[in-house]
């Protein structure tokens, strides 16, 4: 399953440098056999925040994260995987 | 249905602005404000057609709105408090006033379309490389203008003070090609690369 890796910068604590965003809201999404129209009718948002959000392009709210994750039957952990990069590596 | 409603309250104001623009026979303007109003609502309107239901105003779309309403602010404050200046002053007065105000008024409504374009469309299908490639371009464009203004305000200057001091006729050439030469390329340069890259943004697909 194609994985989307995506570096924010932690604006609030900066010492924390980047960190990367893995997200599996696709591999969740295909196991229960919806669609990403459905998915985001569940979760009551437009199709292309749902996009985004599988290719780890936007930063969702901890609110929106939850309710995905409610959606896909699993939890925020599973779906959201934050990994700290070293500061060299930038 | 809070967001039908909504939908329908500003169709029924942008109805009212078109009308009175019609009535003040600013053609032009009522196209332009058409023409971006479609832009902006056409998925509502789609869904409205297709499914006789809106799409919800999710958060990052609320998130999206919110920073274009900024940018179309201070675009509107830094031109307005440009044109206060005393050199330009005389752009306000007159009978000019209201069209200057108007134009001013449809460049910000310009600056909040593409500001929600960006945000919206395409700031997430662009790469980190075109992303930052984009925003040199844009502050070359800024750098480029800045310039222009302040060498045509340093090479007036100068002529000034020579013609004061020496009473000589002598025009200053170097901010003269900086403000008349490399600014207006620079500008170009920075405007045509930026949208290059915008559409390139807006029409890239997504899965």
């Amino acid at each position: 399953m194609k994985r989307t890796d995506i570096h924010f910068r932690n604006k609030a604590n900066y010492a924390t440098g980047w960190f990367t965003m893995k997200t599996r809201i696709r591999e969740y999404r295909t196991r229960l056999n919806l669609t990403q129209e459905k998915l985001a009718e569940m979760v009551g948002v437009r199709r292309e925040t749902i996009i985004f959000l599988e290719q780890g392009r936007y930063n969702p709210s901890l609110r929106l994260a939850h309710n995905v994750a409610r959606a896909l039957q699993t939890t925020v952990e599973e779906l959201f995987i934050f990994e700290d990069i070293e500061r060299a590596e930038d | 249905m809070r967001t039908k409603k909504i939908f329908w309250s500003v169709a029924i104001m942008a109805l009212v602005v078109a009308v009175i623009l019609i009535a003040v026979e600013a053609y032009y303007v009522v196209v332009a404000f058409v023409v971006g109003l479609l832009l902006l609502g056409h998925r509502e309107l789609w869904s409205l057609l297709r499914r006789r239901k809106m799409p919800p105003i999710d958060e990052r779309v609320r998130e999206n709105t919110g920073k274009s309403v900024r940018n179309g602010f201070i675009f509107f404050a830094v031109t307005t408090a440009f044109l206060m200046l005393p050199f330009s002053v005389r752009l306000v007065e007159g009978p000019d006033t209201v069209q200057v105000l108007g134009a001013l008024f449809i460049a910000a409504g310009v600056v909040y379309l593409f500001s929600y374009l960006y945000y919206d469309r395409v700031c997430p299908r662009l790469s980190e490389g075109s992303l930052k490639l984009f925003k040199t371009f844009l502050l070359v464009a800024g750098i480029s203008l800045g310039a222009a203004i302040i060498s045509i305000f340093l090479h007036n200057a100068i002529y000034a003070l020579i013609m004061h001091f020496w009473g000589a006729d002598f025009e200053e050439p170097v901010f003269f090609i900086i403000a008349t030469i490399v600014c207006p390329l620079g500008l170009a340069v920075g405007i045509i690369g930026s949208l290059v890259i915008f559409f390139q943004g807006l029409f890239r697909k997504t899965s």
